[in-house]
């Protein structure tokens, strides 16, 4: 199977795409990188690859409820969509501030990833916030009561699902890197080497490859890092969903900490070492000691951690350093 | 007193959203200056609208006030604007779930005081020219390395984000009040020009766009001697006479790399 994979909406033909990468590569990454400011004429762009495949019917625990590592994975993903669309939506518009893609892998078959948005969306490659409103498979709606200085108000809240939990067949991961490494490319084209904050790609699995080696594999994140704009390169962060075995690691700073674990030490390598204006929340956030080294890894980790780590990934309002450095119009 | 102020939105001319909002009433001697918060909340700039505009003829001269004020306040505001979320659950889930918020920064003239206040990192200054000194509510440029307090209406004001105190006024002086990103330009310039760099160089550590800003800074100012009026004070106050000087004279300070990227507010005050 080729490495680059076409995806529906690219627009140029593979050698033009070839050539107009090359071109944005050629300028360099600027002195301080990581800086750049998401705004409408600068969005960036993140990548979510969803592992769905058999084993991820197995049982986990998160907010209190058994349920599959699909089914807690997708509502954790659904609240990080809806985190990013609330960035967006300013007054009664909502900005295009991301370009946000979602891929699966297994699920729908042993071979290769695929693209998730459903309905009219399906088939496109990255959705911007306001297209993500009208791709939500269905919308749940809730009661909640909620006291204000005092006052009780009760509202029907609307909370919209774009994925569902799903687990079959086999795990073809690497299929997903390169299908983000091929929408990595397309993006990066659109901005015109603009200075635009570099693409987030997100891996959340919970077994290991079944269509590469581990050296196919590297090879294949080593050239998705590799993607930059002048603010920096394609950021690959890789979790590993808890089995209930082994130690949790998370952010490791070096591979020692990984122990004999081969497959905590392939997440590692795969995954890209973490920018500085990070660093105060990583460590903040799990607890950490301030170090110069993050890897944007996480291994054996349960719901929890998942939960956080997609904050340090994602710009939510939990995460205010990188809020601060992204400066949604603040 | 009289004053003069202008702003500008941080994506014009492409974009001409602004979420800033102040108020200038020079026979009443109250000025404002409110930061509407895009990056948490919903109707910030609405917010910040209102805020500056029920901004009330006394000083805020301590949190208990801010807060009583807040509670008055929160209300017709909250009255307003939730009834327009319930045809878009998104915009429902913002605001019930983040409010609105927004940075303030009052001053008001009552005999020969000047009594300031700041709740989040707008900035208030006082400029002798005949000294060549410069106070200002909150001086440390450090403070924009973390998020602001904002003012919201889903939650009390908290005593970390607050800050109020007075000057007295005296002839000639002059005061300024700037939303953050002019504020910290006024700051960091006039830390370099003043040989206090102590600060600005911790910041030039960081690996931030602040942090650029700030090695911008020590390279542009570092050779400039003690020119505070004449490269930074006064080149503010005349961008403020017209709306096109006041976008020029952002634009400028951005290309050179002294000027984050955002909304830009500033009311000038003199005699």
């Amino acid at each position: 199977m080729p490495d680059l994979q076409p995806v529906p909406s690219s627009a140029l033909p593979v050698a033009d795409l070839q050539k107009a990468v090359q071109d944005v590569l050629q300028r360099p990454v600027k002195a301080r990188p990581y800086s750049a400011q998401i705004m409408r004429q600068t969005p960036t762009a993140f990548i979510f690859l969803i592992d769905q495949s058999g084993s991820m019917d197995e049982r986990t625990m998160y907010r209190g409820q058994s349920l599959s590592k699909a089914a807690a994975v997708a509502q954790i993903i659904n609240q990080t969509l809806l985190e990013l669309m609330l960035r967006c939506q300013k007054g009664d518009e909502i900005r295009h501030y991301y370009d946000i893609a979602l891929i699966g892998y297994g699920g729908l078959n042993d071979e290769r990833a695929n693209l998730l948005w459903s309905g009219d969306m399906a088939g496109k490659a990255f959705l911007s916030p306001a297209e993500l409103v009208k791709a939500a498979i269905h919308i749940e709606e809730v009661t909640v009561q909620r006291t204000i200085r005092g006052r009780v108000i009760t509202t029907t809240e609307k909370r919209p699902v774009w994925l569902q939990a799903v687990h079959h067949y086999r795990t073809p991961m690497k299929s997903a890197i390169c299908m983000a490494e091929s929408l990595v490319k397309q993006w990066l084209v659109t901005q015109a080497a603009k200075d635009v904050y570099p693409p987030t790609v997100i891996n959340i699995t919970d077994g290991v490859a079944t269509d590469a080696t581990a050296d196919e594999l590297l090879a294949c994140c080593d050239r998705l890092k590799n993607l930059h704009t002048v603010d920096g390169h394609a950021l690959l962060m890789n979790i590993h969903v808890s089995d209930e075995q082994g130690k949790t690691i998370l952010f490791p700073s070096k591979a020692a900490e990984l122990g004999a674990d081969q497959y905590a030490r392939l997440l590692y390598d795969m995954s890209s070492e973490m920018p500085a204006p990070y660093h105060a929340d990583i460590a903040s956030l799990f607890g950490l000691d301030q170090r110069t080294t993050y890897v944007g890894m996480c291994s054996n980790a349960d719901m929890d951690a998942l939960v956080k780590f997609m904050n340090i990934g994602t710009p939510t309002q939990h995460n205010g350093h990188f809020i601060a450095n992204l400066k949604l119009d603040l | 007193m009289r004053s003069r102020q202008q702003s500008v939105g941080k994506e014009a001319p492409a974009y001409s959203d602004n979420e800033d909002a102040s108020r200038t009433d020079d026979g009443a001697g109250i000025w404002a200056v409110a930061d509407g918060a895009g990056g948490t909340g919903i109707y910030a700039g609405e917010w910040a609208q209102y805020l500056v505009r029920n901004v009330s003829k006394e000083p805020f001269r301590d949190l208990d006030q801010l807060a009583r004020w807040l509670d008055n306040h929160w209300e017709r505001f909250f009255n307003q604007y939730q009834p327009r979320t319930q045809g878009d659950y998104l915009i429902g889930y913002k605001f019930m779930h983040e409010g609105s918020g927004a940075t303030l920064v009052t001053l008001h003239k009552q005999d020969e005081q000047m009594y300031w206040s700041v709740y989040g990192d707008a900035v208030a200054l006082c400029f002798q020219p005949l000294t060549g000194e410069l106070k200002a509510s909150n001086p440390d440029p450090r403070q924009f390395e973390s998020a602001p307090y904002l003012l919201n209406w889903l939650t009390p004001p908290q005593s970390k984000g607050f800050r109020a105190n007075a000057w007295t006024h005296k002839p000639g002086q002059q005061y300024a009040l700037l939303s953050d990103a002019l504020g910290q330009y006024v700051l960091l310039a006039y830390a370099v020009l003043q040989g206090n760099r102590d600060s600005v160089r911790d910041l030039a550590q960081q690996p931030t766009a602040l942090g650029s800003l700030a090695q911008g800074h020590l390279a542009h100012w570092c050779e400039k001697g003690s020119q505070f009026y004449e490269l930074v004070w006064e080149p503010l106050r005349t961008a403020l006479t017209s709306a096109d000087a006041f976008k020029q004279y952002t634009e400028q300070l951005q290309a050179g790399q002294l000027l984050g990227a955002d909304d830009y507010t500033a009311i000038f005050i003199e005699d």
